[in-house]
């Protein structure tokens, strides 16, 4: 019993440490991306992801951080499933490296999809 | 310069709303930058999945550590939402302006109906959302319940997924009331649940959006520092503010949100 909750609580605790570190950090790099936009003077328009991290500079940055914010869920999700793991909860973990699974094939689907030509 | 300042500011009024009357925000970025700043709706509502995300994250960091969220149900109605949201991205790159612009109508109407009569008959609303700031550590630290008709609610799932996706909210119309009336899960543990699971949701749909171009980095970065700000300051006062006067408010805007964006699908705006 002790066992199970030592494993929920690892469990919860590092979810909610990634979830909180990584959305400052994500939120913090857009924040910069636009204080050296404004700095910069840049006025990018719209752009595909890739487009607009290859251009560099705050375009770049801002970039990174929306990917960021678009990749914490898998880091969270990365995380359960070690607490699964750790807890020895197979069914659990099968499901959360589906749902991986499906978000990195999404991912991956969006940036073929969108490659010109 | 002044344009910037006019989107981190409706980011702002967004977030704090939203997190006041426990939405979100995106119900309220989608229709400001369509109606407000002429952003194709494609576009707004990519935007609007990046902003869902970050206010879906900070409030879960709290939830979970607090023991609200369920973890485990999370990510299994979470496989029924990916999907939707996948298929809704997907969706959305394809149907014309008009017709999500009729669609997101649809849901603001239902939003405010939803919210209207919850306020008549003596709530104030849904449950707020709690955010990483309102939020106290004093849930259970292991959900004492037992959940049912699980393979009805990843059905429902895929359709608060589908929602997502297609109109750039966070889904939690749609997930609230399954975890909570469908499954038999307390309403806490409900609106913690959903809120862990619309940063998963939203992701899903981003992507799509983000590598087709249909988020503009200009644009997105005063929006999202502006809704996470607002969602900050809306936490934090969220306990001295009696929701009645403003759930009336809510209900009036977004009707008249709802009537514009109707004439923008039909063209007359």
């Amino acid at each position: 019993m002790s066992g199970e909750r030592g494993a929920y609580d690892w469990l919860r605790d590092g979810i909610a440490l990634v979830l909180r570190v990584g959305t400052y950090v994500a939120i913090g790099i857009v924040g910069i991306g636009y204080a050296v936009g404004l700095l910069a003077g840049s006025g990018e328009g719209q752009r595909p992801l890739v487009d607009l991290i290859g251009a560099g500079g705050a375009p770049a940055i801002i970039g990174a951080g929306l990917l960021g914010l678009t990749l914490l869920p898998v880091a969270v999700l990365a995380a359960a499933g070690i607490g699964f793991a750790r807890g020895g909860e197979r069914g659990r973990l099968l499901t959360t490296l589906a749902v991986i699974g499906l978000l990195l094939v999404s991912l991956l689907a969006a940036a073929i999809l969108a490659r010109p030509g | 310069m002044p344009l910037d300042l006019l989107l981190a500011l409706s980011g702002l009024v967004a977030g704090a709303f939203g997190t006041l009357l426990g939405l979100g925000g995106g119900i309220l970025i989608v229709p400001i930058l369509t109606l407000g700043f002429d952003v194709p709706v494609t576009a707004a509502v990519g935007t609007s999945l990046i902003c869902v995300i970050a206010t879906s994250t900070g409030g879960a960091a709290v939830n979970v550590r607090a023991g609200r969220a369920d973890v485990r149900l999370g990510i299994m109605l979470g496989a029924g939402t990916v999907v939707g949201a996948l298929t809704g991205g997907v969706v959305a790159g394809l149907l014309p302006e008009r017709i999500l612009a009729a669609l997101f109508a649809l849901l603001l109407a239902y939003t405010a109906f939803t919210m209207g009569r919850g306020a008549i008959r003596g709530r104030s609303g849904p449950s707020p959302e709690p955010t990483m700031e309102a939020a106290t550590p004093d849930g259970p630290s292991e959900p004492a319940y037992r959940f049912r008709r699980l393979p009805a609610a990843v059905g429902g799932s895929f359709v608060a997924g589908n929602v997502s996706g297609l109109l750039g909210v966070g889904g939690g119309i749609v997930t609230v009331p399954l975890i909570h009336l469908l499954m038999g899960a307390p309403m806490r543990i409900a609106v913690a649940t959903s809120n862990f699971m619309i940063g998963i949701t939203a992701a899903a749909g981003a992507y799509a959006y983000l590598f087709r171009g249909d988020v503009d980095a200009a644009l997105a970065a005063p929006v999202v520092l502006g809704v996470a700000g607002g969602a900050a300051i809306g936490a934090r006062v969220s306990g001295r503010i009696r929701p009645g006067w403003l759930v009336a408010l809510f209900v009036v805007v977004v009707l008249y949100v709802a009537f514009q964006m109707a004439m923008r699908a039909v063209g007359s705006s």
